[in-house]
């Protein structure tokens, strides 16, 4: 039961995020990186698969600059097993289709009967990656999913995906690609012992070249998607009250108001 | 009296002692290598002050004088009356005073055993409610040996005629036997001295294997006790190299925690004062002392005896994980141990090995320990605001380029609990009144590590205290002033294993000295006002601020402070130490709840802490006592500006 893992770092959820004076991305530094969340449910049920059929291997894969080793390595800590990481100036300012294409492009070449993916990171909340990159290697998905059962026999699996009101379940064949939505698990915490042996796994270095895929098509080149502008939201203003003698009064007052001030009626 | 044969059972008893103590000394071997142990001098005051002065034991008057009596009664004898009985005299180097003496000796001994009988079996205090067989036989001996002394010593007066004058006691004894015969008497004194003789040299023979063994270990630890600040963890420096962390296994704690386990005397007193136990948590840390102590002895049968060895597994079999999870470190136990027995060391090793090596703890703990790791503070709140409580108060921080002789390190509440940044702007305003110098980190304040560290994340520890050390590096920090108690305790007592040699007061110290420099001059309103102060075991117990905040508080003009039952050094927590703040309380009554009704039975108009944790402990006691709106829970910092604004 080999399970392939796609891992983005993304900046913590409570870190400042500022914008370039330019407006053309954010700024990074002094942000403190975490594994996406929804990502690290993804290595926690890989690692649970190989608990329940042993003899299996745990494959992080995460596209990302130099900092992302942080990241692999401690999803190395918590028990997968190796981990490849594409390193490539060649692949910023991607978007969500470049990534699902070059991990495409790596994954295909390697041993898998399943790959989880966060149902989106953090950062961009594009929750595109694990569907496209479904596409691209022309195995089904689920996305969303909350329960995982393979069956005995490595052949197919069964999902709980989570839908509005409820949830549907699914029966996929192996290989395929699930998303993993919150609730899935518990991501356990690293133990000393497996944060010691991390710094040990291998971590393999793929550079764009490797990936045999030509320059306009990975990176900011192949984008589909273009940033125009970042900016942060406009501050919260405090709330007002609107005060009367009486309810007809108030809502008098507060209809004026959104009329005249809020331009909303 | 003696006969040739005597020297013989005298030689197979001390052969008896003797491969009994080997066995325990083989059992306490396999523990853990430890430094050696320095202080002489200081040991052996120790030993004469507390093991043959009961300072300790002294501390609670019944069986305190009880345990006085019979040791006395005991340990005098011993050394003299042999002789004395041997020769059929008294000595004359010691007269007859020495005589009166011995016979009181003796039926002091004789009373604090009926005191000790009456405790145990018709009192019944719940500390003594593992009483067992061996406590009967004992009590029994030792009565029997002291009974048959004054019957033999009554014989001996009524065979030779000596007055009674100077052997009470003695005398008493003789009328017994008046009736009989001189022959009959000599007979008798015969029988029952050389039973009275059997009966000592049996008790030398079973001391190893029996209770009576805390005479030998219990002085013993006394002597081994560790000095210094207590409660300060053991420091793991081998990251790197070592393959295991924490203990899992009996042996791999040190020889002296093996032997405090045969030091115990299962007095109690711990358990009488740990705010776990009371409060009906699956933790006594007499218990927990005395279950490893099965467990070792388990371990110490020789395989075959009894089967195979033991299987169990130190943690989840001998002692529980919520045994483990429900101490809160507040050092209650150390404190009124008699015998300077420890517990928190032993529970922090199981907490490692379950934190470090398992990852298993309360589920709510993963996520203090990510939001410590990401953003140094166990609520999770962005690093980056950290020094945004001080904002409006003018502070300058040190990243500004300012410099001043005093560090103001706010902690992880004072810069983002709401409460708590109450108390500490109101640090800042009283620093600002009395003119000095100090400055903040601000956004480069890290979280100084104590829960992680108590909750047994000594790694996570590890890299808050090395981020901090290289701030107050950059900055050259040499004083630091503390809010918390934690951060306190922290900084000054387990950052020094780091090598760090800078000054650290809490506020309470630091506002007595400015008060006392006349820098801060208090008037208050006058009103009048019955203040309870709580004693956090972190600056009480850990760090002896007992007088300081008192001093504060009833300086402060109309405040007269009330005292509750258990306080001082008998304090009783407030529940949220040894990373309890983070955990969910779901054993047994809460203990927050327990302390706030404990002050509430003062009938206070208000309560007073000098820690962030207590103060929100009490807090949330007074919401659910429903008194929160007529008894207020304030930090003594903002009694402090109180008193100074008018
Ligand atoms: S430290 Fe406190 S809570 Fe822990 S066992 Fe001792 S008295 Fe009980
Ligand atoms: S640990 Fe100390 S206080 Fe507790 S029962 Fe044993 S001897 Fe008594």
């Amino acid at each position: 039961m080999n399970s392939i893992v796609c891992l983005k770092q993304v900046p913590d959820t409570e870190a400042q995020i500022r914008v370039k004076p330019d407006g053309s991305d954010v700024l990074l530094q002094d942000v403190k990186f975490i594994i996406n969340p929804y990502d690290e449910y993804g290595v926690e049920e890989a690692l649970k698969l190989k608990e329940k059929f042993g003899q299996s291997t745990v494959t992080i894969v995460c596209l990302g600059p130099e900092r992302c080793i942080e990241s692999i390595r401690t999803a190395l800590a918590m028990g997968a097993d190796k981990a490849v990481h594409l390193d490539d100036p060649a692949l910023d300012g991607g978007d969500a289709f470049t990534t699902a294409r070059a991990l495409a492009e790596q994954i295909k070449g390697m041993e898998y009967d399943i790959i989880f993916c966060g149902k989106q990171a953090i950062d961009d909340d594009a929750a595109q990656v694990g569907v496209a990159l479904a596409e691209y290697l022309n195995i089904p998905h689920a996305n969303l999913v909350i329960k995982v059962e393979v069956s005995a026999d490595k052949k197919k699996v069964t999902v709980n995906r989570q839908i509005v009101g409820g949830e549907e379940v699914l029966e996929l064949p192996l290989p395929c690609v699930l998303t993993a939505q919150k609730g899935l698990n518990e991501p356990r915490y690293a133990s000393l012992p497996g944060i010691m042996k991390a710094k040990k796994k291998e971590v393999k270095p793929v550079k764009a070249a490797d990936l045999k895929l030509d320059a306009a098509r990975i990176g900011a080149a192949g984008a589909k998607s273009k940033v125009l502008k970042c900016y942060s939201p406009p501050p919260r203003t405090a709330a007002q009250i609107v005060a009367g003698e009486s309810p007809e009064e108030k809502a008098a007052k507060l209809a004026k108001l959104l009329r005249e001030e809020a331009k909303a009626i | 009296m003696l006969t040739t044969l005597d020297p013989l059972w005298v030689l197979i008893a001390l052969t008896i002692f003797t491969v009994g103590m080997y066995r325990r000394y083989r059992l306490w071997m396999r523990g853990q290598k430890e430094e050696r142990i320095e202080g002489i001098g200081q040991r052996l005051m120790d030993f004469f002050v507390y093991a043959i002065g009961h300072r300790r034991i002294l501390k609670e008057l019944y069986p305190g004088l009880m345990h006085l009596f019979i040791f006395c009664a005991c340990a005098i004898p011993i050394l003299v009356i042999a002789a004395v009985q041997v020769t059929f005299s008294t000595p004359h180097l010691f007269g007859n005073f020495f005589s009166l003496f011995l016979d009181s000796v003796g039926s002091l001994g004789l009373l604090g055993l009926c005191l000790a009988a009456y405790r145990r079996y018709i009192l019944k205090p719940d500390r003594l409610s593992d009483t067992r067989a061996e406590d009967a036989i004992a009590l029994v001996w030792v009565f029997a040996i002291i009974l048959l002394g004054f019957c033999v010593e009554g014989l001996r007066l009524s065979i030779t005629g000596e007055t009674g004058v100077w052997a009470p006691a003695g005398y008493v004894f003789s009328a017994l036997f008046s009736g009989a015969r001189p022959e009959t008497q000599v007979g008798i004194h015969k029988v029952l001295w050389r039973i009275h003789l059997f009966l000592v040299i049996g008790l030398i023979a079973c001391t190893p294997y029996t209770k009576f063994l805390h005479v030998i270990t219990s002085a013993i630890n006394i002597c081994l006790r560790k000095y210094g600040p207590p409660g300060v963890l053991r420091q793991i420096k081998d990251f790197e190299t070592a393959e295991t962390f924490g203990v899992s296994r009996l042996d791999e704690l040190t020889r002296t925690q093996l032997f405090h386990l045969d030091a115990c005397t299962r007095c109690g007193r711990c358990q009488d004062n740990c705010p776990a136990h009371l409060t009906e948590k699956p933790l006594s840390p007499k218990k927990l002392i005395q279950d490893l102590k099965a467990h070792m002895d388990e371990k110490g049968r020789v395989p075959g005896e009894n089967g195979q060895q033991t299987e169990k597994a130190l943690i989840g079999d001998v002692i529980e994980h919520d045994t483990i999870w429900s101490c809160t470190m507040c050092l209650n136990c150390h404190s009124q141990c008699p015998v300077f027995i420890t517990t928190v060391d032993k529970t922090i090793e199981m907490r490692r090995n379950l934190v470090l090596m398992e990852s298993n703890f309360p589920v709510e703990v993963q996520a203090v320990f990510k939001n410590m790791e990401n953003n140094s503070n166990p609520w999770g709140i962005g690093r980056h605001l950290r020094g945004d409580w001080a904002k409006e108060l003018g502070v300058k921080t040190a990243t500004e380029g300012a410099s001043a002789d005093i560090l103001l390190y706010a902690g992880c509440a004072g810069a983002f609990d709401d409460r708590y940044k109450k108390v500490s702007t109101a640090v800042v305003k009283i620093l600002q009144k009395a003119g000095i110098n100090f400055t903040i980190l601000g956004a480069e304040e890290g979280c100084c590590g104590d829960s992680a560290r108590r909750i047994g994340n000594e790694y996570l520890y590890d890299s808050l205290v090395q981020y901090n050390l290289g701030i107050f590096r950059q900055y050259g920090v040499k004083k630091i002033l503390t809010i918390c108690p934690h951060c306190y305790n922290a900084l000054k007592n387990e950052y020094p294993q780091y090598g760090t040699t800078f000054e650290v007061v809490h506020h309470t110290e630091f506002f007595l000295e400015l008060i006392k420099q006349g820098k801060i001059s208090l008037n208050g309103s006058g009103a009048k006002m019955n203040v309870c102060y709580h004693d956090s075991c972190f600056l009480g117990r850990y760090n002896e601020l007992y007088d300081q905040p008192r001093k504060l508080l009833t300086s402060i003009r109309g405040v007269s402070l009330v005292e509750m039952d258990r306080t001082l050094d008998r304090s009783f927590c407030c529940g949220a130490g040894g990373g309890r703040m983070w955990m969910e309380e779901h054993l047994g009554k809460r203990i927050n709840e327990a302390r706030t009704e404990q002050a509430l039975e003062k009938k206070p108009d208000a309560i007073a802490t000098a820690c962030p944790y207590c103060l929100t402990m009490f807090e949330d006691g007074l919401k659910s006592k429903n008194v929160y709106d007529t008894v207020k829970a304030m930090d003594i910092a903002e009694y402090i500006l109180n008193a100074m604004k008018e």
